[in-house]
């Protein structure tokens, strides 16, 4: 029996042996262990000698990256789980990238845990579903704002680059006001409209949408940026409409912080993105008014 | 309730698609602590008969990593990667070949799954 015990171990080792492949890339090494991923890849294990004798290893972020591309979002939740897990196995989760610095004589426990960590941090995969419930909304506000009955002569015209400070912004769609009244307004009309002009003149309204994507706050701070970066250009005082799609995945903050920067806010819940042609002429007459 | 449009996969796949930005941006997105570009598009496409779609196609790139290696690319619908490009070290292509470097990733719609994995082609290796 103890000689079989023997001969299993002999035979792991040459199939561990055979299985774990080693490529030298730039100024490190990149092990491939045998151990598969929930999503059915190798372990790779990165190892670089920073100075004589001390070891970096890492998965190269490979792990998060790999989430991130199947559509696993590390929420604050899940990367304490993949921090606690890392400390587990005496490695760190610092920037998507399991990490251990190491002497010499501990190398290979470093090299086993950081392929443990980027085994394991893979198991969200199981859970991740697609997501069916978003609908495109994008020829919804194109048919409300073309049903929109202005007060002025408009042209529609979408994707609409506008250059802020610091950076150029594409607005979805914005309402141009025309020849204000209109061509088959009368004499009188026009001049109303000259004096309501120098009183109040027509903006064009731009329409965004804003979709909370992973982070919610993150592109409530984009489209604040986009406010922030139009202060002082001409585009700063035309009225800014944030169609703001599923409205469920918000935060509080995240809201808040689009309500501060656009003139009206018309948040949509998923599944309800019909409404929003009969909704966004409503808006609109509020904006122009 | 939005449908399941993973059938219209190997249409969107093979159709040129517009992403609203700029090289320059997407780079600004990489270079920052977060090392992430994650954009949302809509897309119109047709299906094999000649019908008109309209789907929600996400563009995310991921150089968070200091290391190429660890780098990501993918192009998702659904919240499912349906195309990309990775790196692995060692990989078993869909004609059973095992390669390794970088390659594409597709989504199989037969397994609703994005495994399909494409021998590296030279521009790549």
């Amino acid at each position: 029996m103890g000689s079989n015990c023997q001969l299993i171990k002999e035979t792991l080792l040459e199939f561990l042996g055979n299985a774990i492949d080693v490529t030298a890339t730039r100024d490190y090494c990149v092990l491939t262990l045998p151990q598969k991923t929930i999503d059915d890849r190798l372990a790779s294990v990165f190892v670089q000698e920073k100075i004589p004798g001390f070891f970096v290893v890492d998965d190269g972020g490979k792990t998060a990256a790999e989430l991130f591309a199947q559509g696993i979002h590390v929420t604050d939740l899940k990367l304490a789980a993949l921090e606690e897990l890392a400390e587990r196995y005496g490695a760190t989760f610092v920037q998507g990238t399991f990490r251990i610095g190491c002497h010499a004589e501990k190398l290979n426990a470093a090299i086993v845990s950081i392929g443990q960590c980027a085994t394991l941090a893979t198991w969200y995969v199981l859970g991740h579903k697609p997501r069916f419930e978003e609908e495109p909304i994008l020829h919804r506000i194109e048919t409300g704002m073309r049903a929109w009955q202005a007060p002025y002569e408009k042209e529609i015209r979408p994707r609409v680059r506008v250059t802020g400070q610091k950076t150029e912004h594409v607005i979805d769609f914005v309402s141009f006001p025309l020849n204000g009244y209109g061509q088959t307004a009368s004499h009188e009309d026009h001049q109303i409209e000259q004096v309501l002009k120098k009183m109040n003149p027509w903006l064009p309204i731009g329409v965004k949408v804003v979709r909370p994507s992973d982070n919610a706050l993150e592109q409530a701070r984009g489209y604040g940026f986009m406010a922030y970066d139009l202060v002082g250009t001409q585009f700063e005082n035309w009225p800014r409409v944030a169609v703001v799609t599923r409205k469920e995945d918000w935060t509080q903050p995240a809201m808040d912080l689009v309500y501060k920067s656009a003139s009206i806010v018309i948040p949509i819940d998923t599944g309800e993105e019909e409404k929003l042609e009969k909704l966004l002429p409503e808006r609109l007459s509020e904006v122009a008014a | 309730m939005a449908s399941n449009n993973f059938f219209l996969v190997p249409q969107i796949v093979a159709d040129d698609k517009y992403f609203d930005v700029s090289r320059p941006e997407i780079l600004r997105d990489l270079r920052a602590p977060a090392g992430k570009f994650d954009r949302t598009e809509e897309h119109e496409t047709k299906d094999e008969y000649n019908v008109d779609f309209r789907v929600i196609i996400r563009l995310n790139v991921n150089c968070q990593s200091k290391v190429p290696e660890g780098w990501t690319i993918a192009l998702k619908l659904h919240n499912e990667r349906i195309d990309g490009v990775d790196w692995e070290s060692e990989f078993t292509a869909s004609d059973g070949i095992t390669v390794h470097g970088w390659h594409r990733h597709q989504y199989s719609v037969r397994k609703a799954r994005s495994i399909q994995r494409f021998q590296p082609q030279t521009s790549m290796v």
